[in-house]
């Protein structure tokens, strides 16, 4: 196998390799399109400060890009990174962050994704990895124990998930090689296309598949040969010995059935978006249920690094080792459908059948297909042509050869290979619903459901009036995780309510509406949900700030605070908003589309929804709240306090 | 048990004064079970209080937070029970997925 010629091997750093702590202090830029390889070595300042993940890809964005720059050009960066609990013995810590500025919103991508590369990547002994430039040929990255080298491609150019996850490992030999990788989805430059790791997890959401496509980089290999350590082992037991003692309890539901058990309470509760939003109530919701899953679906489980849990569901369906294609057929390989992607291809598209909804997540894996999007995407095109918008219209001269309709399973999944081979309609899709319905024009825009130019997760904003807010707000486009979940806070003793209680809030919080409370409740928990996403910390296990502050301080041997954590949050929010504003976005664009606003006529939350000058109202609230001007600006001051050393550029 | 996701009945049966609470969840780690997860447990409870004042008379602590359905419509735990209102309380997962 030839090699490209750039390599370089980096040693661990001595207080990693000797299990002291949980950072290698080091992270390795790589340049594309020259083949240079660096390493950068911040002070643990730079490390207490930002803590990893999402802190180091705002940070690396701010600093080292230019403004206005195409997310799909050599001078994007995309950046994996690790954070301070990744790889350690922490349950729930076996994820890592991916971003880039999005192709699919021009704002921020930061997604995480669960699995085992990220501990991978820390163990073969970098924090994280900034990649810029583009190489002239696919290529890939193999990282092995600190040496790094660029990898030839194109024999795995254009193949699935799984055929180049095996592919690779054949290649290079030897176990526990672990790939992060996009489909032929981020080739073909889809734009909500995902980035997978170990074939069925993913960064998904915000294009970041696109951004490694546009690079010519199809995959990065990792493997590892020290474990991560920790500062304080006896301090980092208080809160194992916690979780272990009490997770069969209190994620019961995700021993369980999982994400999936979830489907039929949230359609009973007016929770899941059925017919693009149109419907209150949709027949045959129990076929997609967990209940039914493992009745005809679920073979086996699957976890996550140091996660006794096993949410994951693994599911199989007929004779997929034939791999004919075009039936439903489902290689085991993928993983199983968690409940935004059963939402966003089941009711969302008026699908109720389960091996339908399950092939389609398949297929989404394969291809590396943000799940939430293509499902969102393609209800919009069902939509349109419902209301018959789409006949008529040609690809290349010739009448689409296929249009999506409601319901039908066939064209579902005939609309996600379309998509990721940008054929025919699959063309437009493949650019998102918000540049369809611009592209459309007409009444099209008006059944377009996104915020800041990305679809909405299955969390209807109806039903949940402040997460609508944090739909609007969130730099990443609409987005359910760094976000306040209005119905977790309605009933005393959630993790969300005893989060409130450590920051002296009052809970539980009113269902409806965005009352000053839940405006208070908002920021300390996306704060908190921020801190999460930069530890890279699974977001279903019920820890509270106490528990946050022994994880990190046994693994870092620092001295935080539940206050520290909060600033560290706030700060990762406030660098976030100075990213957009520096792409060009102001208050104007925190936002809604209509049908966000338009009540249902039945289903559990007829005649509900926010109103536009009370989401109006409630963002200057927050604006006040957070020390930023009625433009969303944040006040010189707020930046000193968050010791944030960026700053917009002069002519604002 | 009803099954999953079955609607309550009308409550003609109960008492003048009351009101019924169905509570859906999961009651055991049952990895891998084929069996249903989430059968209701049923209480009759006396109206004029809220569903919350009710679930705590009950004694009731549940492993997850609970959502509100009255008479199916979504509401807020401070909901003052009515006279023959039929409330299913779903669990929320925990995290925000």
């Amino acid at each position: 196998m030839s090699n490209h010629s750039q390599s370089i091997q980096v040693e661990y750093s001595p207080a990693f390799r000797a299990g002291k702590r949980p950072y290698t202090g080091k992270i390795l830029q790589i340049n594309l399109t020259s083949g240079e390889m660096s390493v950068d070595e911040p002070p643990e300042t730079f490390y207490r400060s930002l803590i990893g993940g999402r802190g180091f890809i705002l940070h690396y964005l701010l600093e080292q890009t230019p403004p206005g720059l195409d997310a799909l050009s050599p001078e994007n960066l995309l950046i994996f990174a690790a954070g301070a609990l990744t790889g350690s013995v922490l349950p729930g810590s076996g994820r890592h962050a991916v971003g880039a500025k999005s192709p699919l919103t021009g704002a921020l991508a930061s997604s995480e994704a669960g699995g085992w590369w990220g501990s991978e990547l820390k163990r073969a002994g970098f924090d994280a990895l900034v990649i810029r430039g583009k190489a002239e040929n696919p290529v890939y990255l193999w990282i092995d124990a600190g040496k790094v080298e660029l990898r030839d491609a194109g024999h795995v150019w254009g193949k699935t998930t799984a055929e180049t996850q095996d592919l690779i490992c054949q290649e290079l030999g030897g176990p526990k090689i672990r790939i992060a990788q996009i489909g032929p989805a981020g080739e073909k430059l889809v734009r909500f296309a995902s980035i997978i790791n170990d074939t069925n997890r993913a960064a998904g959401r915000s294009g970041l598949g696109a951004v490694m496509g546009s690079k010519n980089l199809k995959a990065i290999a990792v493997r590892g040969k020290t474990t991560v350590g920790v500062a304080d082992k006896e301090l980092m037991s208080v809160v194992t010995k916690w979780i272990f003692g009490s997770y069969k309890d209190s994620m019961g539901w995700a021993i369980s059935r999982g994400t999936s058990g979830s489907v039929k309470f949230n359609h009973d509760s007016g929770g899941t978006a059925i017919h693009n939003y149109q419907d209150g109530i949709f027949a045959g919701i129990e076929n997609l249920d967990g209940d039914s899953l493992f009745q005809t679906l679920v073979k086996d489980r699957d976890t996550c690094e140091h996660c006794p849990v096993h949410c994951k569901l693994v599911v199989e369906h007929g004779d997929w080792h034939s791999q004919p294609s075009g039936d439903t057929s489902i290689n085991p390989r993928y993983g199983g459908p968690e409940y935004e992607t059963i939402g966003a291809l089941g009711p969302l598209c008026m699908i109720n059948d389960a091996v339908v909804v399950a092939k389609a997540h398949e297929l989404c894996s394969a291809y590396g297909l943000d799940t939430i999007s293509t499902g969102g995407t393609i209800a919009f095109a069902m939509e349109c042509a419902e209301k018959g918008l789409l006949s008529g219209l040609d690809w290349h001269s010739q009448s689409f050869d296929f249009i999506p309709q409601f319901g039908d399973g066939q064209s579902l999944l005939h609309a996600i290979e379309a998509i990721a081979a940008r054929e025919g309609i699959g063309d437009w899709m493949a650019e998102g619903s918000a540049r369809m319905a611009q592209r459309l024009g007409g009444s099209a825009p008006d059944y377009c459901v996104t915020a800041r130019g990305q679809e909405l997760p299955l969390h209807d904003p109806r039903l949940k009036h402040t997460m609508a807010m944090g739909y609007a707000l969130s730099a990443t486009g609409a987005d359910h995780m760094h976000n306040l979940n209005d119905t977790f806070a309605n009933f005393p003793g959630s993790d969300v309510c005893a989060r409130l209680k450590e920051m002296g809030i009052e809970a539980p919080l009113p269902l409806f509406g965005i009352a000053p409370v839940k405006i208070e409740a908002f920021i300390t928990e996306t704060a908190f949900k921020n801190f999460l996403d930069s530890a890279v910390i699974c977001h279903f296990y019920p820890y509270e700030y106490k528990h946050m502050v022994d994880a990190i301080n046994g693994a870092a041997g620092w001295d935080i605070t539940p206050d520290e954590i909060n600033q560290i949050g706030a700060r990762i929010i406030t660098m976030a908003r100075l990213y957009l504003l520096r792409e060009g976005f102001t208050s104007a664009d925190d936002q809604l589309t209509p049908r966000a606003y338009h009540k249902l006529a039945d289903g559990p939350i007829a005649g509900k929804a926010l109103a536009p000058a009370e989401l109006a109202d409630a963002l200057q609230r927050y604006y006040q709240c957070m020390d930023w001007d009625k433009n969303g600006v944040p006040s010189e001051q707020a930046l000193k306090s968050l010791k944030i050393n960026f700053r917009l550029p002069a002519a604002r | 048990m009803s099954k999953p996701g079955d609607s309550p009945s009308p409550a003609e049966d109960l008492k003048r004064g009351s009101a019924v609470i169905l509570i859906k969840g999961w009651h055991l780690p049952v990895k891998n079970s084929t069996s249903p997860a989430s059968g209701p447990e049923k209480y009759v409870v006396p109206a004029g209080q809220t569903i919350l004042a009710a679930l705590q008379a009950l004694g009731y602590t549940p492993k997850q937070p609970l959502l509100a359905v009255v008479n199916g419509t979504t509401a807020d735990m401070t909901h003052l029970l009515q006279d023959g209102d039929v409330v299913q309380c779903f669990p929320q997962i925990s995290g925000g997925c």
